[in-house]
């Protein structure tokens, strides 16, 4: 039993998503409708506004995603969805919809963790092999993730301060850079050189945890020291060197990691994973070492439900079933999370 | 016709079926700690016990608030999705109007949600009709404004007791005080659109209201 119709559903921040995903391989839509227009003008995601934007916006999602796919919901094996982690209210409208639509036509209902979605985007750019690595970046998440098997996840590296994608937008803040700051950062970065040499923040020996407060600090005090003798910072270098430090900690722990777990795959995962800087230096070290890297396109490195409904084609066939009781677990850990 | 009928606004999580208007089965829990998890559950149990299956349902009705922002935003979603999916009318009813339709009355009734710090969600009805608009509001204010002679009070009373006591009201006992799923049964219009079908917060989110006074001064 490993042909399967899987109708997804993703709202855990600001984007709500539906896809339908066949045998976990192919996208037969994967619809998103970007709350990123709304939020801008609070300079972030506020929760409240993206959960009344995602009732708003759901079951025209829903719609959209059976009709460009071709499929009624009769046709439908699983009904998945994002259990967490995430913003609770935003969450609840996705799992209450999902609930809805698993009841209305008796079908089984899969809760999905988010995180294990982002790492099964890879499985649409190329098969996964194990054991494997992925390197997750994302707003909420910096980790090192070693999966010997499909649903098994073992978080061996992780953030011990903030998230890389938390001091983007931070450092983006700093530089009056529009939301949101990572693409922002990125996009300068390109233009300008690591002249500032800030510290490469590497733990004690053979840890592959991160830290990026400390990175962040110094970058703000570049700024306003300048800003108190009168100078005027090059934003331009001023990211390209932030960029530099946080992307030569990632790329130089990806491959060890890759290494000491003896790995078949580097995989990439994300929305940090749509950054061209990080981009760039995986490909370049990843082709020195002889490591085989896989990173999302574009398109599926940012919240999608296309990935949900690809990790739940895993736990479905391995006979993973929720209950309509199911709640949101804004917390939800990684490593229990496909437990069958 | 076959009806299913949805509370979640306030801490009551209530369900009710319907048949040609006669209740045939309903549930409710009078401190829910979690609609999310209990929810679908209920509505499966109630489902199960008079033998229905989904695709039977003829018509959804559900309370779109005032209330709890994420209470409504449960019973809304599983309302709207399931009329969407099934292909069935659903219809909306302001949750101070289910209040306001428990009491056995002629006199006006005034429904009330704590919102805090002296504010409610009010609600003003006489026989089912709406006397003034669902309001957020603070209680003293708006029964200055609104109130001349006797009234009947339902929801939240003894946050605003002390208020009240200046007015000539009774109290609705305590089991007609919030209204249950089955007084929805003759409440409501249909909508015409269950994909534009919202909760009715009647409150803007805070950052919005932050936002929208920001544009204003400046
Ligand atoms: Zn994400």
């Amino acid at each position: 039993m490993d042909t399967s119709l899987i109708l997804a559903i993703e709202s855990s921040c600001d984007e709500t998503s539906v896809a339908l995903v066949r045998d976990g391989k192919t996208l037969l839509s994967n619809v998103v409708s970007s709350q990123i227009e709304s939020h801008k003008r609070f300079g972030g995601v506020v929760p409240e506004v993206a959960s009344r934007h995602h009732v708003e916006r759901i079951t025209y999602v829903i719609d959209d995603a059976l009709s460009e796919a071709g499929v009624t919901m009769q046709d439908v094996d699983a009904v998945a969805v994002t259990q967490g982690p995430g913003l609770v209210g935003a969450l609840l409208v996705g799992i209450s919809a999902a609930k809805a639509l698993a009841f209305a036509h008796s079908k089984p209902l899969i809760g999905v963790h988010h995180i294990a979605g982002h790492i099964y985007a890879n499985e649409l750019v190329e098969k996964m092999e194990f054991p494997l690595v992925c390197l997750v970046v994302s707003g909420g998440h910096t980790e090192l993730v070693y999966m010997p098997e499909h649903g098994v996840f073992e978080v061996i590296g992780e953030t011990r301060d903030d998230a890389a994608g938390e001091a983007y937008d931070k450092v983006a803040r700093t530089l009056n850079l529009p939301y949101p700051g990572g693409p922002a950062i990125d996009r300068l970065a390109a233009d300008g050189e690591d002249t500032y040499k800030f510290p490469r923040v590497r733990l004690e020996a053979g840890s592959f945890d991160f830290s990026f407060s400390g990175l962040k600090s110094s970058v703000i005090n570049a700024v306003h020291n300048a800003e108190q003798r009168g100078e005027t910072v090059i934003p331009e270098n001023l990211a390209a060197s932030f960029q530099a430090s946080v992307v030569e900690v990632l790329v130089e722990k990806a491959i060890r990691a890759v290494k000491e777990k003896g790995a078949k795959q580097l995989l990439v995962a994300g929305g940090v994973a749509a950054n061209r800087g990080l981009r760039a230096a995986l490909q370049e070290a990843t082709d020195r070492e002889g490591i085989r890297l896989v990173i999302p396109p574009l398109d599926l490195c940012g919240d999608n439900a296309g990935m949900i409904g690809v990790a739940a084609h895993h736990a479905y066939v391995r006979g993973k079933r929720d209950t309509l009781a199911m709640n949101a677990v804004p917390g939800l850990s990684l490593e229990e999370s496909m437990t069958v | 016709m076959k009806q299913l009928m949805i509370d979640t606004a306030t801490t009551r999580l209530s369900v009710a079926l319907s048949e040609h208007g006669q209740i045939q089965a309903e549930a409710t829990v009078m401190v829910s700690k979690n609609h999310a998890v209990t929810l679908m559950p209920m509505i499966e149990q109630l489902m199960s016990a008079v033998k229905w299956t989904p695709p039977e349902l003829e018509r959804i009705v559900v309370t779109t608030g005032p209330g709890s922002y994420t209470g409504i935003r449960i019973g809304v979603t599983t309302a709207k999705t399931l009329a969407y999916t099934l292909q069935i009318p659903l219809v909306g009813v302001s949750a101070l109007r289910l209040m306001a339709a428990a009491p056995n009355t002629e006199l006006p009734v005034v429904s009330l949600i704590d919102a805090r710090r002296g504010n409610a969600y009010i609600g003003h009805y006489q026989q089912n009709e709406a006397v003034t608009p669902d309001r957020h509001a603070s209680v003293t204010a708006w029964l200055e404004a609104n109130i001349t002679g006797p009234f009947v009070v339902v929801g939240d009373v003894e946050p605003f007791r002390d208020v009240l006591a200046a007015y000539e009201y009774t109290e609705a006992p305590a089991a007609h005080s919030y209204g249950r799923a089955s007084d929805l049964v003759a409440l409501g219009e249909v909508t015409n659109d269950v994909h534009a079908f919202e909760p009715e917060y009647l409150r803007l989110a805070e950052a919005e209201a932050k936002w929208l006074e920001g544009q204003n001064n400046g």
